[in-house]
């Protein structure tokens, strides 16, 4: 019956691992998260990286080879689609009877060509037009493929586009806004919106929906007219004979215009073309991976912590050990071991719940329309790997200060009856380390600021950023000796609200300095994070409603809806508004790429109004000349970087029009995000036709009432994919784009607070451990269960208040700081909006509380005759 | 004399069937007012257990206890302990005392659990008469252990309750502090018309008492009026050789 084992202590380490789950709960928690959402952020940009891969495999699907229209050289770089986005220019394509040519040639068994333009379909519900988009995925038309080779789409029901009335939709889309077949639906392709009816519905390829975008498919002639393309097609999809050489067919079909074609292997082309995508990805990833290593950086501090406590609570089952002949190496080892069965259980846990989270994620962003590419979930054997490696690194290192402190138990202990608490060390050391630290940081930080420290090879934010951290690792150092000082302050005030009750959980939080303060500063990581994140993007704010008014001279703008979608707004609108007796001014502008020495730039075209409706600065010649035929504006940025002064002749390619020759005749300052980096006015130029659409309005009123709104507003309706902001609705766009950023954040960082929670929770565990007796004595003395409840509840709210008050400070300072070294870039303003500030002060001090539930009913539960009785 | 707490029935059975232990044995027994009663009984007698459930500090298994006529053994946790703060004092052998509170503060704490302003003239005669005064604001650690016992004994006080409960208030003391902790405890009820009632297991603490109660195995052995501690030596050894 009796067992021997070589390894007795390895056994009790497992013994006691199995008889507290609870004890691996509470100390692996925070590992748990912290691998949970490196795991999580793993599968979830790998498994789009599949999905993407898919997707772009599934475009080529069955193709050998892709023949494209070799573009002029300096619209490379901008490659896409005619008519796509706000910047309208012209695409070369194909003409049309390369298909037949090349389907003539030997080897090839079959060429058909593609168009993908800008579509959009609109559906009208409750008489309101809703323009149907996957948030910002783009919106496209293309031609349906009637080759039998062609794999792309197949039909999942009804039938192919065969007149100019017809319109298949891919499936997604007609799932997600509840489209059958049969029914009538606008399309938004050129300039006019126009019905047609749906005659099938459409899969894409292997991969269910192309990465969130929603699809129009014509008619191949319908195609080519409405998507800008007529007798052109984008390009060509080959396949070859199955015993033809490959590059053989490619060079055939390059000699029938080497100056225009370009042939490119299909599976190469997809290749690249996800990965250009997964890069993105990985950028994505990075910032992911960052916050779960604040969470476990977090979670480092309260393993170590929780460790303590519990080995503090086992202090007597040690030394019994120690008494029965344990060694203090055995005991080490022991603790490493039970630390080590934590560290592998709770990484799996973590493993587990991180595919649990990725799953949330997934489904939580396809609720939203988010417009990531379906597929499977992917873990890989390396994120898993990472995850256990980094979960069991930190779990045991957290260990090892604790582990050595358990072995040095004496053996008397056990013997001993009272619970012994440790010893009191000075403070005083970590207070000038603490101190010098922190001054160093301080000096790193001012001298940048105040210009009397530069570091070599580090740039002013790089040097703020080390110099915070030095700050922030200073301030830890000092937290346990300011604590009493810190909860000194307290005193008079909890005294005074909450009775004895108050004094006696403030007095309770300056009888362990280093624990409250440990545990404080869990959550100070946090809430610094958050404060620096919630006063840089106040600022934003602040700075951008004020460049807004100040630069934005006119009432109105109007813009596309979806920057990534919309083709621009039709002239028509302006036209229409110019009318209207109440429009004073307006201006219009244009885009289009040209060419100047063999680059691709922006061309802007101007009414010049828009110097009335938009603040710019003159820099140099002179606005009246640039009322002069074939007079060029230059942005100032653009002037000094390519050297161009007043009175320069500057030669532009401008496409279907060729060279042109240009007098800079005024150089100037766009204050806004600059439309393009030369200008030309609209009159004067040929190449912006009358049907070219316009990129932005903007226009003012004689006088802003109701009646007025509601005639623009009556003609902007008209124009669907276009959207009309005033001053306040500009303000209101910028401030919801920084806002959402912020919310993200501060989901994120919510991690690390809740990570500190559990810290909070095992610190007040050990504290009613350790006031067994007291606690008891109070009960017995005529204390109300609900009295200890409240003392334990307060007690933490001193935790949490010194923790969300000092991570508060330090983050509105970082962020200070780090408005200040943007002060070059424009950055001027500096605000903290106060009641962000107490909300989150107010969510750490509410959820300090809750961390102290448990701990407060065990407290309030405790057995009075267990903690007074002696016998 | 008046009766001020008396248990009819009292049983107490710790644990259940083969393992069940009864501490208390059909306990029936009468205190009276302004009275110093000591209960003695060797270990395993049940005096702590008579102690903890007329205290209201623990529950019998069955049985009634009355303060002053009303039944307080099947009151809920709520009115227990409201009943512990407003009408009882306790005087334990140790750790009787909050660390991080001064005594002054330990000795007003009932008072201020309850939010009541407490009665300062009334304390300053206890303080007077357990001479502590020049120690009221210092921490318990900073205290002798006679002197801790004597800022508990003072905090019991405070309240001006109906019954003090002390469990070997002097067990822990050296003789000198027992004698006066012991002195001062009869001075209360004799001067300040107080109601002690007392367990211990030393014949010399129980001297100082009115009256003394021997209990063996959960039932009253013996209920002496003033003994001599002689006569309770005697009593305890007959009871031990029975």
């Amino acid at each position: 019956m009796f067992g021997f084992t070589k390894r007795p202590l390895f056994l009790i380490a497992w013994k006691n691992l199995k008889t507290y789950p609870v004890r691996i709960f509470l100390t692996t928690s925070s590992i748990i998260l912290g691998v949970a959402v490196i795991i999580a952020s793993n599968i979830f940009s790998e498994s789009n990286k599949s999905a993407f891969d898919n997707l772009f495999s599934g475009i080529y699907e069955g193709v050998d080879l892709v023949v494209q229209p070799i573009q002029d050289d300096f619209a490379e770089g901008f490659s896409g689609d005619g008519g796509q986005g706000p910047i309208s220019f012209d695409v070369k394509k194909i003409p049309d009877n390369r298909i037949q040519e090349i389907q003539d040639l030997p080897g090839v068994r079959a060429a058909w060509g593609d168009i993908l333009g800008f579509a959009q379909f609109i559906k009208v519900v409750d008489g309101e037009t809703v323009l149907i988009s996957n948030g910002f995925a783009p919106t496209f038309g293309a031609a349906w493929d009637t080759s039998p080779y062609s794999a792309q789409w197949s039909l999942i029901e009804g039938s192919p586009p065969t007149n100019t009335k017809e319109v298949v939709m891919d499936v997604v889309t007609a799932e997600n806004f509840d489209f059958k077949v049969g029914d009538r639906v606008t399309v938004l392709a050129g300039a006019t919106p126009a019905s047609f009816t749906i005659v099938g519905i459409a899969e894409f390829a292997n991969v269910g929906a192309p990465g969130g975008a929603t699809f129009a498919l014509f008619e191949f002639r319908t195609a080519q007219k409405l998507l800008d393309s007529v007798g052109e097609v984008d390009l060509i999809n080959v396949v070859i004979e199955g015993n033809v050489d490959i590059n053989e067919v490619k060079n055939q079909i390059i000699n029938l215009d080497n100056k225009n074609l370009n042939v490119i292997n299909a599976q190469e082309a997809a290749a690249e073309q996800a990965d250009s995508i997964k890069q993105g990805l990985d950028f994505f990833n990075t910032i992911l991976n960052v916050f779960a290593g604040i969470a476990i950086f977090v979670g480092a501090f309260i393993i170590q912590n929780t460790f303590r406590i519990l080995l503090l609570q086992r202090t007597k089952e040690l030394s019994l050990l120690r008494a029965l002949g344990a060694s203090k190496r055995q005991i080490y080892r022991l603790v490493i071991s039970e630390s080590l069965f934590m560290s592998v259980i709770g990484s799996g846990l973590g493993i587990a719940l991180g595919i649990g989270l990725a799953v949330a994620v997934k489904a939580g962003l396809k609720y939203f329309e988010f417009g990531l590419p379906d597929g499977p979930l992917v873990l890989t054997p390396e994120a898993a790997i990472i995850g256990l490696v980094i979960g069991i690194t930190v779990t045991i290192l957290s260990s090892l200060l604790p582990a050595r402190k358990a072995s040095q138990v004496s053996p008397m202990e056990a013997i001993r009856d009272s619970i012994s608490t440790p010893k009191r060390k000075s403070l005083l050391l970590r207070l000038v380390l603490g101190s010098l630290v922190s001054v160093i940081g301080f000096i790193l930080l001012f001298g940048i600021l105040y210009d009397f420290l530069n570091l070599p090879t580090l740039s002013s934010i790089q040097q703020v950023g080390l110099g915070a951290g030095v700050i922030f690792i200073g301030i830890s150092i000092i937290t346990p000796s300011i604590t009493k000082p810190f909860v000194f302050m307290f005193d008079k005030l909890y005294a005074s609200l909450f009775g004895i009750l108050g004094k006696l959980a403030t007095e309770n939080s300056k009888r362990t300095p280093r624990r409250t303060a440990s545990t404080a500063s869990a959550l100070m990581i946090g809430l610094t994070l958050i404060s620096l994140a919630n006063v840089i993007t106040t600022s934003f704010k602040a700075q951008a409603e004020s460049l807004i008014s100040e630069v934005i001279l006119a009432d109105y703008q109007i813009s596309g809806s979806n920057i990534f979608a919309s083709p621009g707004i039709p002239s028509g609108l302006s036209k229409e508004l110019l009318e209207l007796d109440e429009v004073t001014k307006l201006s219009r502008t244009r885009a289009t790429i040209v060419g100047y020495n063999g680059r691709p730039l922006i061309l802007g075209g101007i009414d010049f109004e828009v110097f009335e409706l938009i603040k710019t600065d003159d820099i140099s010649g002179s606005r009246a000349d640039f009322l002069n035929q074939n007079a060029l504006g230059v942005l100032k940025p653009t002037a000094e970087r390519e050297k161009i002064n007043v009175g320069d002749e500057i030669k532009l390619a401008i496409p279907e029009e060729g060279e042109r020759t240009f007098v800079v005749s005024y150089i100037f300052d766009w204050t806004t995000q600059p439309p393009a980096e030369f200008f030309v006015l609209l009159e004067n130029s040929s190449f912006f036709t009358d049907e070219s659409l316009d990129t932005e309005l903007y226009f003012n009123v004689k006088e802003i009432t109701p009646e007025v709104e509601d005639k623009i507003n009556l003609i902007v309706e008209q124009y669907p994919g276009v959207k009309i902001r005033d001053e306040d609705g500009l303000v209101e766009e910028a401030n919801n784009q920084i806002q959402l950023l912020l919310n993200v954040i501060y989901g994120f960082l919510s991690i690390s607070i809740f990570v500190a929670l559990f810290g909070i929770t095992n610190t007040l565990s050990l504290s009613v451990f350790e006031r067994t007796r007291e606690i008891g004595l109070m009960r017995a003395i005529g204390t109300y269960r609900k009295q200890i409840r409240n003392m334990i509840f307060i007690e933490s709210s001193i935790i949490s208040i010194f923790g969300a008050v000092l991570g508060t400070s330090l983050g509105i300072f970082f962020a200070w700081s780090l408005i200040q070294t943007l002060a070059d870039e424009g950055f001027t303003v500096f605000a903290v909006s106060i009641p962000q500030t107490f909300l989150w002060v107010g969510i750490s001090i509410i959820a300090g509380v809750i961390a102290a539930i448990l701990p407060a009913i065990r407290a309030s539960r405790q057995n009075i005759l267990d903690a007074i009785s002696y016998e | 004399m008046e009766k001020i707490i008396n248990s009819v029935n009292l049983t107490k059975i710790y644990g259940e069937k083969e393992t069940a232990v009864t501490a208390l044995n059909n306990v029936t027994i009468e205190f009276n007012k302004n009275e110093f009663t000591a209960i003695m009984g060797a270990s395993g007698s049940g005096k702590s257990t008579l102690l903890h459930c007329l205290a209201g500090l623990d529950r019998p298994t069955s049985g009634e206890i009355f303060l002053k006529g009303k039944n307080i053994a099947s009151l809920n946790d709520k009115q227990l302990t409201k009943i512990r703060r407003d009408s009882f004092g306790f005087i334990f052998q140790a750790f009787n005392l909050i660390p991080t509170l001064t005594a002054e503060e330990n000795i007003t704490l009932p008072s201020s659990i309850a939010g009541r302003k407490p009665d300062l003239e009334w304390i300053k005669t206890v303080v007077n008469t357990v001479d502590i005064v020049d120690r009221l604001k210092h921490r318990p650690n900073e205290l002798s252990g006679g002197q801790q016992q004597r800022v508990a004994a003072a905090r019991a006080l405070a309240t001006k309750p109906e019954v003090i409960f002390a469990d070997e208030p002097s067990g822990n003391l050296d003789s000198k502090s027992s004698k006066e902790l012991l002195t001062f405890m009869k001075s209360v009820v004799r001067d300040l018309s107080q109601t002690i009632i007392m367990v211990t297991h030393d014949p010399i603490a129980a001297s100082y008492s009115d009256r003394v109660i021997m209990l063996k195995d959960g039932a009253i052995a013996s209920d002496l009026s003033k003994p001599t501690q002689k006569e309770i030596v005697a009593e305890v050894t007959a009871l031990a050789n029975t």
